[in-house]
């Protein structure tokens, strides 16, 4: 039996059984750093801005190399590690409330339509809390099951993209549009816009 | 330059260009940190209120169209202590208020 036989069998596993997957990379561990304590650029930046970021394993970013899919570029040494599918409870999803009273709802608001979209549905600013609530729910239930889009991937982060679901008392029903996502380390969420577009 | 302020996009790069944002396109600062000196922008399409892009925008491809009310204290909120927030009169202040460009205008000194 050679010394690398059987590597990538649970990775084949995973596949299966839509495994979950936390992505460790060495470039942090050797600069003792993550994406909240580096403000220089680093070495492997987007290694680093994704440095143990939980991931469904079917939807996880990747490189070109199929046989390390989560290679992100030519000599990465970014490990992936086995974790168990969080729960809802475990995700600390944050959207910040000052992306409602002092951007959607704020005067530049008005500028580019999102004032406007919000008002048809029946809310205004004074809804900012229980609309930050409301996304930061819904965000952390469909991350837990692995319901969002990857999105962009930079060195600011992965962006994942989380389907909203919102009552409309204006329009009396539901209305469903697309919210943006950063991944943070360790079950984190950080809302980057409430409304990035309608569903398609 | 901080936080929720509107700022405008100076100077076209490819960088720019690959996520169809060009010289002149206008958008809001929606991260308090400055990683990598840029600032981290979505850009709205007028009208529909949908994003077209999020990226990192450089400093100096950078200017102010109208500034968020937060307050420096309210920009420092849920930031972690020493990191970079603002940029002022050609520095970059960090969330202690020292700066850490040491030339005005040259982000990288």
């Amino acid at each position: 039996m050679g010394v690398f036989d059987g590597i990538y069998d649970w990775i084949e596993e995973a596949v299966t059984d839509e495994k979950w997957i936390m992505r460790e990379s060495r470039s942090a561990l050797s600069l003792n750093t993550d994406r909240n304590l580096r403000y220089d650029p680093p070495t492997c930046s987007i290694c680093i801005a994704v440095n143990k970021c939980w991931f469904r394993w079917d939807k996880m970013p990747r490189g070109t190399d199929p046989l390390i899919p989560h290679a992100l570029h030519p000599n990465c040494k970014c490990k992936i590690i086995p974790v168990s599918a969080p729960q809802k409870e475990e995700i600390e999803a944050f959207c910040d409330i000052r992306k409602f009273n002092e951007y959607i709802f704020a005067a530049k608001g008005i500028e580019n339509g999102k004032i406007k979209l919000f008002s048809s549905w029946g809310y205004t600013i004074n809804h900012s809390e229980m609309l930050k609530d409301e996304f930061e729910k819904q965000a952390a239930q469909q991350y837990a099951e692995g319901e969002y889009q990857l999105g962009k991937l930079d060195s600011e982060g992965q962006r994942i993209n989380i389907k909203i679901e919102l009552w409309s008392p204006y329009l009396k029903k539901i209305v469903y549009f697309v919210s943006g996502w950063m991944v943070l380390p360790n079950k984190g969420l950080s809302c980057n816009t409430p409304y990035g577009r309608k569903l398609k | 330059m901080k936080y929720l302020d509107e700022v405008r996009v100076i100077k076209d790069r490819e960088e720019y260009a690959n996520e169809k944002v060009f010289m002149g396109m206008e958008g809001t600062i929606m991260h308090p940190e400055i990683r990598n000196r840029a600032f981290y922008v979505i850009f709205s399409e007028v009208g529909t209120g949908e994003d077209i892009a999020d990226i990192p925008v450089r400093i100096e491809d950078l200017e102010l169209v109208s500034e968020s009310n937060l307050t420096f204290e309210e920009v420092c909120e849920n930031v972690i202590k020493g990191f970079p927030v603002l940029v002022k009169d050609g520095y970059i202040i960090d969330t202690e208020g020292k700066k850490r460009n040491k030339i005005p205008y040259d982000y990288n000194s």
